[in-house]
């Protein structure tokens, strides 16, 4: 009987003891999710904006590369 | 069956050949100076219609008389020399100029501060483009570099009569008469330091800078320019036969619009 009741009472008390753990570990899974999300969305646009840096000093240094042999074309057929 | 085919295919041919005249750019010349702007390309519309429309309405218009302009020596400027060297050039008559293309290899070009500008080419003007102390000069020979934004300097050189010039003289035996013609397979030989004034600091050229255009149609604005306040020199026999390819090939002085000119003299 004594062994019945210790048993209920620890039961009781372990369940919300485990809820909780359960809840803080949920929460803190959650808040690690969020912030690996928020980092990962934080990180998403620096990564694009240093592709489209990339990309844009590829293009402008291509572009600028057209420019000159444009250019280059342009003046040993013409004056200038 | 077989007619069918080939006026087909000279109906192509002469569509292509058409489609390639009409996009040559319209022809110009120095008599019709004060009309550039107003020539029309034919079948285009407004603006493409006026395809030198800047050699008129442009602010920035090149060459200009020196005389007018308030000459700034304060500030300090970008140190300026050239490292040109020797070449095997192409000879060109363009049409409207004597012009010196430079090899695809060539390295040598202007340096302005810490940038190298290529040299792309060099072509003459009879008389002068810019007026000097109010006055032409007998001619003017222009250095064209282009950096990797497609921006043009040009190296400006007066050309007074003197001593003659063997660098210059090279140029004119090479150079062919027909328009359009080019003279690439020569292999010659050119030292293009040796058409700078006679004792010329290469490493450390006296300047004047403005911003301008091309001189010849379209006028493209943009282009710096640096002006040599040397000259150098010709024989005045050099000079007749400058003038034998082309002569009054000079855009007159533009207005200065309030631009300033800087100098390191």
């Amino acid at each position: 009987m004594r062994n019945e009741f210790f048993l209920a009472i620890v039961l009781s008390l372990s369940v919300p003891c485990f809820a909780e753990s359960k809840e803080d570990s949920s929460g803190s899974l959650i808040e690690v999710g969020q912030a690996e999300n928020s980092q990962a969305q934080a990180r998403q646009p620096a990564q694009i904006e240093t592709a489209d840096k990339e990309n844009e000093s590829q293009s402008s240094q291509e572009s600028g590369l057209d420019k000159q042999s444009l250019m280059i074309d342009y003046c040993r057929t013409h004056t200038c | 069956m077989k007619t069918k085919i080939i006026t087909g295919l000279v109906s192509v041919i002469f569509t292509s050949y058409v489609s390639i005249a009409v996009s040559a750019p319209p022809h110009w010349s120095y008599e019709e100076e004060q009309h550039w702007g107003a020539i029309e390309e034919a079948g285009k519309p407004v603006p493409q219609l006026y395809p030198y429309a800047e050699c008129g309405i442009g602010k920035h218009q090149s060459p200009v008389d020196l005389a007018d302009a308030k000459i700034v020596n304060a500030k300090p400027l970008n140190k300026l020399s050239t490292q040109y060297g020797t070449d095997k050039p192409a000879f060109f008559n363009t049409g409207h100029a004597i012009q010196v293309n430079t090899s695809k290899n060539f390295s040598g070009g202007l340096k302005i501060g810490k940038e190298l500008l290529p040299l792309v080419q060099l072509h003459f003007h009879e008389p002068s483009e810019h007026l000097f102390r109010g006055k032409e000069l007998p001619a003017e020979m222009h250095f064209v570099h282009i950096n990797k934004d497609g921006r043009i300097a040009v190296l400006g050189v007066a050309i007074d009569i003197g001593e003659n010039n063997a660098a210059f003289q090279t140029i004119l035996d090479n150079m062919p008469r027909n328009e359009g013609e080019a003279n690439s397979t020569s292999g010659i030989k050119l030292n293009l330091d040796k058409l700078l004034p006679a004792g010329s600091n290469f490493a450390n050229l006296k300047y004047l800078t403005l911003a301008g255009s091309l001189t010849t149609p379209p006028c493209s604005e943009g282009v710096q320019w640096y002006i040599l306040t040397q000259s150098m020199t010709i024989s005045a026999d050099q000079l007749e036969q400058l003038k034998s390819f082309y002569s009054d090939n000079a855009r007159s002085a533009q207005n200065l619009n309030e631009r300033s000119i800087l100098t390191n003299r």
